[in-house]
This record gives C-alpha cells, structure tokens and sequence, in this order.
C-alpha cells in the first residue's frame, strides 16, 4: 500500500518538469515523469534537472535508474526539451503515454502534427528567423534593448516552441531502456477511461483529455487567414516541398497598366489620396504577426494529455497546457466533471495563463481546497503570466507555489531545494 | 448659301438620362463551367470625373504590395458611353474600377432609398468621399478601414492544390465579387451610421456588424432578376422549397470565400442562436437565416397564384422544363420581394439604439421602423420576419411576447415637444435634407449643377468650437440645431433616460422623407445621444479598452413631438423599474463578453499591458476579423 506521495516541481522556468514519487513501507520507491523541457532556462539548467530526476530514480544501493511511466503531454519544447538529454537512454522507463495525436499509425493525427509542424516551421521563417535552429534560445542571453525587440524575441520563442522537437520526440518512442510500451491517449472510443500500469497498481489514472472529435480537431488545426503560410502548411501536410518564399511583388497588372506617383498626381491633383495615406496602404502589405504565432501555440497546447492520477484520498490534476476548448469539453462531460470535482492537487496549466484554467474549475468544479503548483517565471515580455487574478484565485483555495518564488515556496512548508526544485508530501489517506 | 434664319429657335436640348448604365458581373468572374455571367446595372446619374470620382465615392488604384498605381478609367469616354460601360474583363484594371463604383453605388442608392434620404461619407472636410482601392494589396481578404477612410480590395493567387474552377495559381481579385463589393460597401456605411457599432460590447454587436452586411449583400443580389430566373430554372419543382434560392446564396457563400457559415445556416432549417456560437461570422449567419426564411415565406405566398394561373388552377407543376414566362414572372417576384425586404431590413436602422446593438434590438427596430411607414403589412412580410426570427431563437430581451404590438419600441412618455430653436430650425433643417435628397431634373436647362447640393457635415465640423461664420448657412443651420438639441436632452434627460449630471453627446441627426406604399409621405428626425459612464474608470483593464457607454435614439414627427426615445442607458438612480435592472446588468454582461474572449484568445497570456489595455479594439479590426483571426 502506498503511504506516501511528493509531487517535485523542477526550477525550468517557462516549462514543466514534474516528478511524482510513490512511497510504501513494503516496497522501494516508484516513480512517474511528467514532462521535461523549458523554453527560457538555458542548456546547463535543464541538464542539471535531468540529472537530478534520473538521480532520484535511481535505486539506493546503485543500479539501473527506473521510472514506471513518462508522460510527454504535449511536444512543445517547454515540455519535452528535456528530453534530448543522452542520460536518459540509460533510464528503464515502464510505460510512455503521450496524447493521442502522436500516433503514427493515426492518419488524423499524422496531419494535424504535419500542419502543425510545418506552420510553426514557416511561421519561423517568415518571422525573420531564418536559420532558426530547434536549440536556439530566444528568451536565453542578453536582455533586448527596445521594446519591440523584446516583443520579437517573445514571440519568436512562442513560435520557435512549436517546431518539431523531433530529436526529444525520438528518444519518448524509442530511446528508453526497456523497451516500454507506447500509449496514445485517449484510446478511440473511450470517455474519461481509469487506466493502471503494471508498476503502480494503486494508482488510478483518468484520461480526460484531448478529445477526438470534430471540434477538437478544429482546435487542433493550425490558425486560419493568412492565405500564404495556409497554402504552405498544406503543401508541407502532403510531404510536398514548400513553395519558394515570394522574393519580390507580383503586381496586380503587367507594366503597361502601371502608373507612377507622378502621374497621379498630375491626374488627380484634387484628390484626398496624400502620401501619408499611401504609406499606411503600403503597410497592409501582409505580414505575418504575433497573433499567428500565439495560435499555433494554442493549436499545439490543445493536443495536451490531461490526466488525473487517483491514489487513494488524493486527486493530482495534470492537464498539460490545455486551453479554454478543451477544459470546456471535459468540463462539460459529466463523468470528466466528477472526477475534476475530486482534485485535491492542480498542476496549473500553461504557467499560468488565463486561458489555460478556466475561472469555472476553480470556482464551481473543484468541490475542496486543493493545493497548486504553477511552473513559471514572470517576464517583462508577458506580464499577463502567471494572471494576478488567477494566483489570487488559487491562492484562496489552499497552499500554493511558483517555481520562481523559492522564499515564498519554503514559508508556506513546502521543501525547497534552491535553483532546483519545490516539492509537496503528503501521507496517504491521513484525512 | 442661306444666313442662318434668325426665326429659328435655339437648338431643342437633349435630356440626360437619369442612369448610367454598367455592365458588372453579377455575382464573380468564376462560376463553375459556364461562362461568367454579366448583367447591366443602371446606376444614379452623377458627372463623373475620371477614377471614377463622383460625389461621394473616389476609386482611387493604388496598389501597396506592388507600390504603383494603374491606369485609371473615364466613364465619360465616349467610346465607353456608347457601350454602356466597358465590357466585363478580368485582365483590364478599368473594367475592375467601373465594377468597384457600380457596386458600391448600388448599395448606397439602396440605403438612400430605404432610409429616406442622401446618406453622406463625409469623413471631415478634407475627405469627404469614400475612398474605394481595388488592389490595395496582396491578400485573401477585403475591409473597410476608418482610419484611412477607404474599403481595400486585396488580390491574390488562388490555391495551388485546389483551385476549384481557377487555374491554379490564377490572380483571383476580390474587387470583381458583386458580393464583397457588396459586403465591404455595408460595412463603411453603417460605420458612418453607427460609430459604436465597432465597439464590441456583447457578443451580437461584431456579429451583427457581418450579419447585416450579407443581408444587404444578399438582397442585393437578389435583386437581378436574370440570376435569380436562373436559379429557378435550375432548381425547377422546388419553387415553394428554399432549394432554388438557396442555390443563389451558394454561390454567394463561395463568392465570399470563407462564407461558409452563411451556408450551413441556410441549409439547416433548424439552426438557432445558441450562446456558444460566438464567432461573428457564425453568429451573424443566424441572423441572415432568420432574414431570409421570412423572406422566403413571402416570396412563396407571392408566387403561389402564378402557379396556380399556369397548372389551371390544380398548383401541381409539370414534369419537364418550366414554362419561359411563368420563370420570368416568378424571377420578377422574386426580385420585387428581395427589394422590399432589403428596404424593410435597412430602414430599421434609424431605430436602433447608438450603440450595444443586440439582434433582438434590431427585431425591433425593424418591426417599429416598419409600422411607422406601413402599418398594414400588406404583404404579411413583417409578419413573416417575426416569425424568422422566431424559428430561430432570436428573442429580444424584456418583450413579453413576439406579437407585433409587444415588438415595438415603447412610445416616447414624458418628452416635450420641440420648442423655440428647435421648432424654429427643424423646418431648416429638413429643408435642407430635401434639397439635399430631391431628384435633379433631366433636362440640362433645370438641372443641379455639381456642387448645389447641400451637404451634412459631420459632428466634428459643427462641433461648438468650430467657426461656422464663414461657413455657409446650411452649416450654421446645423451648427445650431446640434447646439439645440444638446440642450433639448439635457432638458428632457429623465424622458431621454441620460444621466443627469454626465456629458451629453449629439451623435449624429438627419430629417429623413419615406414614401409610404399608400403613396403618403412620412417625415421624421433621428438624433442619437451618448454618454459615458463616469464610473467606468475601476473597469477598464477588465473591458480591454472599450468604457461602458449610454445612449438614446430619438425618432421625431414633423411636428416636434418625439414619438420614440430608444434607450441603453448608463446605470445609475435616474432610472426606475425593468429600465434600471437593465441598465445595471449592461455593464457586467460587457464584462462577461470580454472575458469570454480574452478565455479563447491565444494571442491574450502574451500581450504587453499596452496590447492588453486595448485588446477589444484590436479585436473589432474588421481586417482581422475577416481574415479568421477573431478569438
């Protein structure tokens, strides 16, 4: 029977690294991974964190390192990042469970990824990051100077944490010692299932997300509008080269209908049309901007796995970064609703953002004071993250900590271990 | 050789026409397989200098991706006269020009026509046309934009992979699609009409906003008898089902591009306004739906004698063809219907609230506008609109029932009649609307010279600090009539229910002359007021940009006596009673309607406090809306 349970909240920043650890009298330790990635911290900080998780799970007296399931939520690098670290390929994993839209023998799935990936891709391109690599880190290095260098820079890293991570992604379907099984979740044609691993009998884990159907899928799918980065994205979908970038205008009429400012002017010296007027016209000219970027990541982070581990009297909330669509189908789904209602412990998604908890989980589905975790970082770029109104909210329910606040973490009686880590205990059905 | 006899009298002039005719295309140069249909519009004699420029709408062919301008047309070329127009092409950019200004005049002759009087574009004294860009850039997409004063046409290729009737990769420009002319056209007119309704202060305001400019875009459509005789012959033995027209609509849900939801709505009978359907184009889709099914009820019963005339009395059509003439009359039906239901659907605009628009506010207004002008409904199409409405779930708030009588706007209790300056300017006032709206003559001798007509000016050229005294004296005119009426309101503010103590703001004020079906002429003048809620201040992170604002529209006989006072008020202890009640809940429901955007908003948790602090503006930006961008 398990006594026992920490939940360890690693130091990465904008990004999740979240180390379930089940304890019992008659057994050694047992252990569950929830992501690992950042998009802020730089490469020494995650590597220390993956040296540390694999530390941990690595039993007493020496041995092979042992982690009974890893979940990858959703492959955004803030997530799974951590993941390229070679340490890992010395770890024996039980089983890896990842959501439903990973599966490569899923047709549906293979396109959303192949939009996804390919818009990110474009979007990084025509967002002036040629040459944009998968490891560069945006947010990293020396301050920006102007504001509208910082506003790039964050946004560049927002599109830049959609790209592949195909390096991360290859070693969750293949590169653990063991061999461990894959789970696409949810299985087709199952509703907010209770699944177990063989390592962890006590512990039921409820699926409640991402759903599968048609809505979903179009919460899924990369942002309408922006004709260009569209046609590209669906040439990529099909394996086909992209289109080569436009390099210079296509006018609307060939050469002999074109006329100069000149001659407007001589034509039309009575009109309104002044060169102010002419430049505003020449800035329309379209241009792919940060609302693009931040629908892609919502497309992405709207794949998460949302999981609810059940181990007795406790209720641990992990829903990846799902947004408003997702949280309102599986709030709207009865039996999803009754297990939500349970959560004695939220990880808080998407670092803290207002679309990633719903006002309505907090104030009506969550029946009990909980205890909360939010992985983040307060940047000058975006000030909305973590929302003052939600940490408020959260607050008022129960205990609470932010990754980045250490001092605050250790006075509300969490154990801290500075630079890495925030870590809750709890005695299994004590109350 | 004779001398010329000095007995002759002078040369007998030859009378102008009172349309231009131009040929258009009638829906877009692509329509499947068939050649590309093109009809010949007659549209309102103005002179015309080359561009098109005429007296309140400027073609002007500056193209920003490509940074040139093109050629432009001259309409007055007589080679061009003696052709009716140039001939439909997608290749020459003056065809496009000629295109863009018939359109756009024929939907502005349609809001005249209905609203009884000479809409004006004056944006300020330095622009005081509409500017319309035929390729003003490269991009799927097409908007009216206040800020330049203009509506922009974008030009792209069309889809490599799936071109539909294209050619791949084949310019496809937006300007040529009767019906985005149409769409965008609306736009920028009921944002001269109604500012506010740019502000999105609950979830119907955006969606109306897109709803009504396909009504118009729609009926507009509708309106040319050859497309519409078309459809029926297609659709044949569905004349009393939607199918036929429907067809119509298609078309125009693919002309659009991402119109869609305009067919799904009409395709599924059963589609109502649910709460959750919040993208304004979705949304505005039950409103078309709601339009057209009463539209499609009169059309039916219209047409049921004409089948019953053709099959002898039994109403059961024939196998085969249909009969030439009987399409040709049902088409004209169909049309007449449309137009009547076009100038039902835009005249409800002088009774609308200034601002926080609902679609049950506009159900009403409509149903009122409608009674004033027509009490009789002698074609039951009012009722047939109710009834649409209905079917789709769209109730207004607070009516007890969706019986007519409890529709309309409450009367007007408690308001004064006009009184000194007013009485003494209204007969100005519509003087100078008559002057302005009155036909010119055809006869050269008797005709308006460019320039006589008078003008209304916009609030900020007769605001109080502006010197009207060089000005002519229609401006005095209205100078002093915003002046009297800003002190009218601020008499009458418990009856107007404003906010005693809060500034009053003249928005805007016509005199407006409707010919009634029983040949009666009805006279009126609309102003609207508005006010912002000093208390507001707490709120404005919460309502990202946009404050809590009140207003009222008053509709006035020709005798001074205000008939209806259609209010949204402030919150506040002036108001008592179901009026007070929803007033108070105004504000929270606008706060509601931002956070449920702000919840789908993907570009929200990044925004800087300054993106934040301005959010809903950036989100009404009709250029991102139609490009799919809304939350």
């Amino acid at each position: 029977m398990i006594d026992h349970l920490k939940v360890r909240m690693y130091r990465m920043g904008f990004g999740d690294c979240f180390l379930l650890t089940f304890s019992s009298k008659v057994a050694a330790d047992k252990f569950v991974l929830i992501d690992c990635g950042s998009i802020t911290e730089g490469k020494a900080q995650v590597s220390q964190v993956a040296q540390d998780v694999i530390e941990a799970c690595t039993p007493a007296g020496g041995g092979t390192p042992r982690i009974e399931l890893v979940v990858a939520t959703h492959r955004h690098r803030d997530h799974v990042g951590g993941f390229t670290d070679d340490g890992w390929k010395g770890v024996e994993v039980g089983e890896v469970w990842m959501p439903w839209t990973e599966d490569p023998a899923d047709p549906d799935a293979t396109s959303i990824r192949n939009k996804q990936s390919s818009f990110a891709a474009t979007l990084a391109k025509a967002t002036a990051m040629a040459g944009a690599a998968e490891d560069d880190e945006p947010m990293a290095g020396a301050e920006p100077r102007t504001r509208k260098e910082a506003a790039a820079r964050a946004l560049s890293a927002v599109a830049l944490n959609a790209l592949t991570n195909e390096k991360a992604m290859a070693l969750l379907h293949g590169g653990f010692l063991g061999r461990p099984p894959r789970h696409f979740l949810p299985v087709k044609g199952t509703s907010c299932e209770a699944r177990t691993i063989a390592g962890l009998p006590d512990v039921k884990i409820h699926v409640l997300g991402p759903p599968r159907d048609k809505a979903a899928l179009g919460r899924m799918d990369p942002p309408k509008g922006s004709a260009y980065l569209r046609a590209r994205a669906a040439a990529a979908a099909d394996g086909k080269p992209a289109p080569a970038p436009e390099t210079s205008a296509t006018p609307a009429f060939g050469r002999y209908w074109q006329r100069d400012r000149a001659w407007f002017d001589e034509h039309f010296p009575k009109s309104s049309f002044d060169g102010d007027d002419l430049t505003a016209v020449d800035d329309l000219d379209e241009e792919p901007d940060g609302s693009l970027a931040a629908a892609i990541d919502r497309a992405v982070n709207n794949t998460s796995l949302m999981l609810m581990f059940e181990v007795d009297d406790q209720w641990l909330l992990f829903p990846g970064d799902a947004q408003w669509g997702n949280w309102d189908a599986a709030m709207t789904d009865p039996a999803c609703r009754a297990v939500m209602a349970r959560t004695t412990f939220y990880k808080v998604g998407h670092h803290g953002s207002h679309n990633a908890t719903p006002k309505k989980l907090i104030e009506e589905v969550i029946g009990q004071p909980f205890t909360a975790f939010f992985p983040t970082a307060l940047r000058d770029q975006w000030p909305n993250i973590p929302r003052p109104d939600l940490v408020k909210a959260v607050k008022e329910r129960g205990p609470y900590a932010r990754s980045d606040d250490e001092a605050a973490a250790a006075v509300a009686g969490f154990k801290v271990e500075p630079n890495l880590y925030i870590e809750w205990e709890v005695a299994i059905g004590a109350g | 050789m004779a001398e010329p006899d000095a007995k002759i009298p002078p040369k007998t002039p030859v009378l102008w026409p009172a349309t231009r005719p131009l040929k258009i295309y009638p829906t877009d140069p692509t329509q499947g397989y068939e050649p590309a249909k093109r009809v010949s519009i007659a549209i309102d004699y103005e002179a015309l200098d080359p561009g098109p420029v005429g007296s309140r709408l400027e073609v002007i062919d500056y193209d920003g991706h490509a940074r040139t301008f093109y050629e432009q047309v001259d309409l007055d070329d007589p080679a061009i006269l003696m052709q009716g127009g140039l001939d439909p092409s997608e290749a020459d950019p003056r065809f496009h020009q000629q295109m863009v200004y018939a359109v756009a005049s024929r939907t502005l002759a349609n809001f005249d026509r209905a609203l009884g009087r000479r809409i004006t574009l004056r944006a300020g004294p330095k622009r005081t046309k509409l500017r319309l860009l035929p390729h003003a850039f490269k991009g799927r997409n097409a908007f009216y934009e206040r800020e330049l004063h203009a509506v922009l046409f974008g030009y792209f290729d069309a889809d490599l992979e799936d071109a539909g009737a294209n050619i791949p990769g084949q310019t496809i420009f937006t300007c040529l699609s009767h019906d985005i002319v149409a769409h965008e056209m609306t736009h920028a007119i009921v944002d001269r009409l109604r500012s506010n309704f740019l502000e999105p202060t609950n979830v119907d305001v955006p969606a109306f906003h897109e709803g009504f400019s396909d009504i118009v875009a729609l009926f507009q459509h509708f309106s040319f008898p050859e497309l519409v005789a078309e459809a029926i012959r297609s659709g044949r033995g569905d004349l009393r089902k939607p199918a036929a027209l429907v067809e119509l609509a298609r078309q125009f849900g693919f002309a659009t591009g991402e119109g869609k939801s305009l067919r799904s709505a009409l395709d599924d009978p059963d589609a109502k306004l649910l709460d959750e359907i919040s993208e304004p184009h979705d949304r505005g889709a039950i409103l078309v739906a709601a339009v057209f099914d009463g539209f499609f009820t009169t059309y039916s019963a219209r047409i049921s004698d004409l089948i019953r005339i053709a099959t002898g009395g039994s109403g059961t059509l024939p196998p085969g063809e249909l009969q030439h003439d009987l399409t040709n009359r049902i088409a004209t039906e169909a049309a007449r219907t449309a137009q009547r239901h076009l100038d039902i659907c835009i005249r409800a605009f002088d009774y609308l609230p200034p601002i926080d628009i609902t679609f049950g506010d506009y159900l009403r207004a409509l149903v009122t506008a409608d009674f004033e002008l027509n009490p009789e409904d002698e074609y039951c199409q009012r009722a047939a609109i109710i009834e649409g409405f209905r079917r789709r779930g769209i109730y207004p708030a607070g009516v007890v029932s969706m019986a007519e009588d409890s529709l309309r706007w409450p009367v007007a209790i408690g308001a004064h009649q006009f009184g000194g300056d007013l009485r003494r300017l209204l007969p100005k006032l519509l003087m100078i609307e008559a002057r302005r709206f009155s036909q010119g003559s055809v006869d050269p001798r008797f005709a308006r010279k460019p320039g006589d007509r008078p003008r209304m000016y916009g609030m900020d050229e007769i605001a109080p600090g502006e010197d009207a005294a060089h000005g002519d004296s229609d401006r005095q005119v209205q100078k002093e009539m915003a002046i009297a009426l800003h002190a009218y309101a601020t008499d009458n503010c418990e009856a107007l229910h404003l906010k005693p103590d809060v500034p009053i703001h003249v928005a805007g004020f016509n005199a407006v002359f409707r010919t009634a079906r029983r040949g009666g002429l009805l006279i009126e003048l609309v102003a609207q007021f508005e006010q912002t809620d000093p208390t507001g201040g707490g709120m404005d992170a919460i309502l990202g940009g946009i404050p809590v604002k009140g207003g009222t529209t008053i509709v006035v006989n020709d005798e001074g006596i205000v008939r209806y006072a259609i209010a949204k008020p402030i919150p506040g202890d002036h108001l008592s009673g179901k009026i007070a009640a929803q007033a108070a809940e105004r504000p929270r429901q606008q706060a509601a309607f931002v956070a449920s955007l702000d919840a789908r908003d993907a570009l929200y948790p990044y925004m800087t406090e300054e993106q934040s602090g301005e959010r809903m503006r950036a989100r009404m930006s009709l250029r991102a809306l139609h490009s799919g961008m809304w939350p």
